[in-house]
């Protein structure tokens, strides 16, 4: 006999599509309805209720930045009622990937940090705004620290991203180190000097003068060889688009980084990357590394005894010293609310926000604004105990460029950097065994192809 | 009474009947009946009906993907520029031009089938051993699928630090059994960085073996092992002709299950090498990252991952065959 438990599941076509149809309806009623409940705040997607809703995307990781940015937002709200500024954190490794899904699928932030190569691609692939209203807002050019957006924030005419804040790489060593093997650095060393004071430091197997990072998962090493190389006079390629491994100075400049690798550099320096450096240093087993303030700053918070044993100088000099800027940057993505994105580009340098923010780590960011050169900033505890190295990256940021942008920024840097074509030949050298010249001619024909795709591309 | 064949057949010939007209409706013999067949055929077969939502789901999850990378690789797309266009077999062309690319596929097959290799051994011991213990079993296995249990960019790293030069302790250790005379870059040297890659994969993934084999293991009737015994047949006797005719199904699914995911591994190698040294564990989806992610050349990216789905629908189709073959005998 048949029961309600096992009665034999019976259902017709009418029946389905009954059950579909009124399914669908239900659902739709729960919509209509929900959009009727709907205040219009910051979880509405599109419409009117995106108008005081401001996406804005940073690479602050740190707790002590990440909380301050969340302040500088809050203040925002509140001087903009109606207005909901949603931070995101996207670290600088995942940006790349990121910003082109967003852009596909509609949902670029309003307001981002960037670094200079990868906003030119933004720019290219039709992603941005232009900063000049920002710009204009703050005061012009005249602004920001004397040349310094020509160098990194020109492009077609227009100011595509502005610099939030600064640094420049500086070569940190271990004072205790080197006073122990007997050795000294002035503060614009040779690099003679150079390689003689990581010889005399290098004692195998855990302790190494400079300990390279070469892996090809980051920029580190062609960062490296591009300071290198400018500090010979040279370039990796012209304004024209022309490959130039092959020139001289690049090869006198990859002769001393591979002598460095021979006898004062370690094994695993083709794994280690610019991450590794602080634990590098921590734990003794390199002497020097080229660093930006940040490494100082940390290690002041972190680890204050080795804090303590650190000092820096320029970065080698041949003919001149071989300064990168870093510059890390805001722009405008296209994203939903251009006009309050600008106001809130701007609130980001205000008196209130600006040097404070500078101060959440000491020594990691230097003022991109020429105004936040102050007493104010150089106050700062950590700052003033490390004047030297201070002085050292503003001296930087004026004699350099970010690197690749010898002329300015151009499409050609972040395409170069990120074929890891110089990675790739520091590698055959030092640990596949080939020599400079044969490695060079090889990177020289990998960037042309690069160099190559991208000039066909603009025409 | 009523038999569950009675009521589907009378649901069926209920079915079959025309439908009533709507009352008050006019009459419109002609404009109706081109459908009614349809309706009739779905009337019988309403289960196509049921169907349908899910093979669109499908179609739009799996389909629509496969379709846009297959169509993207005949195109020059690239993230950095706003506009793209049809370039034909172009990228296929570069790509199989690229000594890159081939050497990217020895290295991938080098570093799938060694890694599952290796994990199917350990897991099949690692069964073996844990099916023969009788109390804690269940912690046991808890802790051998640990690995299995953290996040891949966790295990990278620590097996970074453990295989470093000058502060692993790997090094350490075997310095101390007298096994090395000096540090090695396990990562760091072209002809250790793909077995340091391998060894540590097949240390993630035989635990996920071990479990599915186990499970297997408990499926074999114990009589089959009793009957044996009782005609004298020692361990590995019973291993042959019982423990792996019983899990033979089990580790054909495996083999291609893990396959295809080491195949497409991308995380253990990328943290671990980037590739290096030298391109020395530049397996084919490194090659595809660098190509498509680090250049923006998604057009080329494209025909990459296309090549990829060949070369993995030559290994499985065979892996398929092979174990055909098994069942046919």
């Amino acid at each position: 006999m048949s029961t309600p438990a096992n009665k034999p599941l019976s259902m017709s076509r009418r029946g389905f599509m009954r059950g579909v149809l009124g399914t669908a309806a239900g659902t739709g009623m729960l919509g209509a309805l929900s959009a009727c409940g709907d205040d219009g705040g910051s979880s509405s997607s599109s419409g009117e209720g995106d108008s005081g809703r401001l996406v804005f995307w940073h690479n602050y990781t740190q707790e002590a930045r990440v909380n301050f940015m969340r302040e500088v937002a809050d203040r925002f709200e509140e001087s903009h009622p109606g207005t909901t500024v949603e931070i995101e954190v996207v670290p600088f490794p995942q940006f790349p990937t990121k910003w082109p899904a967003a852009q596909t699928a509609g949902n670029l932030p309003d307001v981002t940090t960037v670094l200079p190569e990868h906003a030119v691609s933004m720019w290219q692939a039709g992603a941005l705004h232009p900063m000049d209203p920002v710009l204009e807002e703050l005061g012009g050019s005249s602004a920001f620290v004397p040349g310094l957006l020509d160098k990194a924030a020109a492009y077609e005419d227009q100011h595509i991203l502005l610099p939030h804040y600064v640094h420049n790489r500086l070569l940190a060593h271990r004072t205790d180190i080197l006073a122990d093997a007997g050795v000294s650095l002035p503060e614009r060393p040779t690099w003679d000097e150079v390689l003689t004071a990581a010889q005399a430091t290098t004692k195998e197997p855990d302790q190494f003068g400079w300990m390279l990072k070469l892996s090809a998962a980051d920029t580190g090493g062609g960062y490296l060889l591009w300071m290198l190389t400018h500090s010979a006079g040279g370039r990796f390629f012209d304004a024209d688009g022309t490959a130039m491994l092959d020139t001289p100075e690049v090869k006198r400049a990859t002769e001393f980084l591979v002598e460095i690798g021979h006898t004062a550099s370690g094994p695993g320096q083709v794994n280690y990357n610019i991450n590794d450096n602080f634990s590098l240093i921590n734990a003794g087993t390199t002497v020097l590394a080229e660093v930006s303030g940040a490494e100082i700053g940390i290690a002041a918070v972190d680890a204050p005894d080795i804090a303590d044993k650190l000092a820096t100088t320029f970065m080698p000099t041949d003919v001149r010293p071989g300064n990168l800027i870093g510059a890390v940057s805001l722009a405008l993505p296209k994203g939903k609310n251009p006009t309050l994105a600008q106001e809130f580009a701007a609130f980001l340098y205000a008196e209130e926000n600006y040097v404070p923010f500078l101060h959440t780590i000491p020594l990691f960011m230097f003022p991109a604004l020429a105004s936040a050169n102050s007493p104010e900033f150089f106050a700062e505890p950590t700052i003033a105990k490390y004047e030297a190295t201070a002085q050292q990256t503003l001296a930087g940021v004026e004699e350099g460029s970010p690197p690749g942008f010898e002329d300015g920024p151009n499409p050609y840097t972040g395409p170069v950097f990120n074929s890891h074509a110089i990675e790739q030949m520091l590698q055959n050298i030092l640990v596949g065994g080939a020599d400079v010249d044969s490695a060079l001619a090889t990177a020289n024909q990998t960037v042309q192809a690069t160099l190559d795709d991208i000039s066909s591309r603009l025409g | 009474m009523t038999s569950r064949l009675d009521s589907a057949e009378r649901i069926d010939s209920r079915s079959e009947e025309p439908a009533p007209a709507l009352a008050g409706a006019p009459p419109s013999p002609g404009s109706r009946r081109w459908y009614r067949p349809i309706l009739r055929w779905l009337d019988r077969r309403t289960h196509v009906l049921l169907v349908i939502p899910g093979v669109a789901l499908l179609l739009g999850i799996v389909a629509y993907p496969v379709g846009f990378n297959v169509w993207n690789s005949f195109t020059d797309r690239n993230l950095s520029f706003p506009t793209s266009a049809w370039v034909g077999l172009a990228n296929y062309e570069r790509v199989l031009t690229d000594a890159a690319f081939f050497s990217a596929i020895t290295r991938t097959l080098v570093w799938t089938f060694t890694s599952v290799a290796g994990q199917l051994l350990l897991g099949f011991i690692g069964a073996i051993a844990l099916q023969a213990v009788r109390r804690g079993q269940g912690p046991l296995r808890l802790g051998l699928i640990i690995p299995w249990a953290f996040p891949s960019i966790v295990l990278a790293y620590s097996w970074k630090f453990m295989l470093d030069p000058i502060v692993g302790v790997v090094n350490d250790v075997f310095m101390r059994l007298g096994l090395i005379d000096q540090p090695v870059a396990w990562l760091g040297t072209e002809s250790t960085a793909m077995p340091a890659v391998v060894a540590m994969n097949i240390w993630f993934g035989f635990p996920f073996m071990m479990v599915a084999l186990l499970a297997g293991l408990q499926t074999i009737p114990v009589e089959h092992y009793e009957s044996a015994r009782v005609d004298g047949a020692n361990f590995w006797q019973e291993l042959r002709h019982i423990t792996l005719p019983g899990l033979r199904h089990v580790i054909g699914a495996l083999v291609v299950l893990r396959s295809i995911w080491v195949f497409n591994n991308f995380d253990f190698v990328y943290l671990t090498t980037g590739g290096g040294p030298i391109r020395a564990t530049e397996t084919l989806p490194v090659y595809a990252f660098q190509i498509g992610w680090t250049n923006y050349d998604i057009g080329r990216m494209a025909a990459v991952s296309v090549a990829m789905l060949g070369v993995l629908v030559v290994i499985v189709a065979v892996y398929l065959k092979v174990l055909r073959v098994d069942k046919e005998d």
